[in-house]
């Protein structure tokens, strides 16, 4: 046999920017991230990114920007998600993860005892929020008002949100109650909106 | 009358499930008095949408620098 041996060897991997080591490791990473927060469960997050990043291979070649890439390989992730949590034949037993947040049966700070607004926390206007979604800054305190979420608030959210399942399927993942979980997402809705008043809205109006 | 915590339990749960016809009718009273909760309802719909577009865009930022 007298294949000419190719200079450079042709690449298996579609072209593409997932054939570019570093923007792999980097958007793996973040599928990591992102996998975790949902899963909480460090193999189950790892197999998600691996069958999200192999799916996106098959078709990395017909992706010219690195956006448009990033875009289509999360959605996938996002789908294999939704489908391990369905799956998840895991034993509801892990309320007792969720007592943080039902346990206060008082309700969230943000209210005085009367159930009224606390001052510094009453929502005020919010000009031309839909600005923000596309603001690398905004997002940026997005993402750390979600991270100072009680996690199980955080992980319903993003459940009930991101992967965009009913609360009957958020139910039977977890154990709880359609009660539990609209309290939870409440709460949720709640925190990071107070996180945003406080930090984005009308940054100098309160605490933290 | 709903205080401003019971109102925003419904807000919040009017992605979720439909509300009962009282339930809304109370909700709508208390929004035309209550401007707080009235940016609250107007808010809510976004942190769905900041939740999908950090999903879509994150680490965008690194992409960029390496």
């Amino acid at each position: 046999m007298n294949d000419p041996a190719p200079e450079v060897p042709v690449p298996e991997l579609p072209a593409g920017a997932l054939a570019d080591p570093r923007f792999l490791a980097a958007i793996r990473e973040e599928l990591r991230r992102f996998a975790m927060l949902q899963l909480r469960n460090p193999e189950e997050a790892e197999d998600a990114v691996q069958e999200a990043l192999v799916g996106a291979l098959k078709n990395a070649g017909s992706f010219r920007g690195e956006a448009a890439l990033r875009t289509w390989v999360f959605a996938i992730l996002r789908n294999k998600l939704a489908d391990v949590l369905r799956q998840r034949q895991r034993a509801p037993a892990n309320a007792g993860e969720f007592d943080g947040a039902l346990d206060q049966d008082g309700m969230p700070s943000a209210f005085d005892q009367r159930g009224k607004w606390r001052e510094n926390d009453e929502p005020s206007r919010w000009d031309h929020p839909e600005k923000a979604l596309h603001d690398r800054q905004f997002l940026a305190v997005f993402d750390a008002c979600l991270g100072r979420l009680p996690p199980q608030q955080g992980q319903v959210f993003m459940m009930r949100e991101v992967v965009e399942l009913e609360t009957r399927e958020i139910c039977e993942q977890l154990g709880l109650s359609a009660g539990n979980v609209h309290v939870i997402l409440h709460r949720a809705r709640i925190g990071l909106r107070a996180c945003l008043e406080h930090n984005w809205i009308n940054p100098g109006a309160g605490p933290c | 009358m709903l205080n401003c915590h019971e109102a925003s339990f419904l807000i919040s749960q009017a992605h979720e499930r439909r509300l009962s016809l009282s339930e809304r009718m109370k909700l709508r009273l208390h929004l035309g008095i209550c401007r707080a909760c009235r940016n609250f309802a107007a808010d809510v719909p976004l942190l769905g949408k900041a939740a999908r577009a950090l999903a879509d865009n994150d680490g965008r930022q690194d992409g960029k620098k390496a």
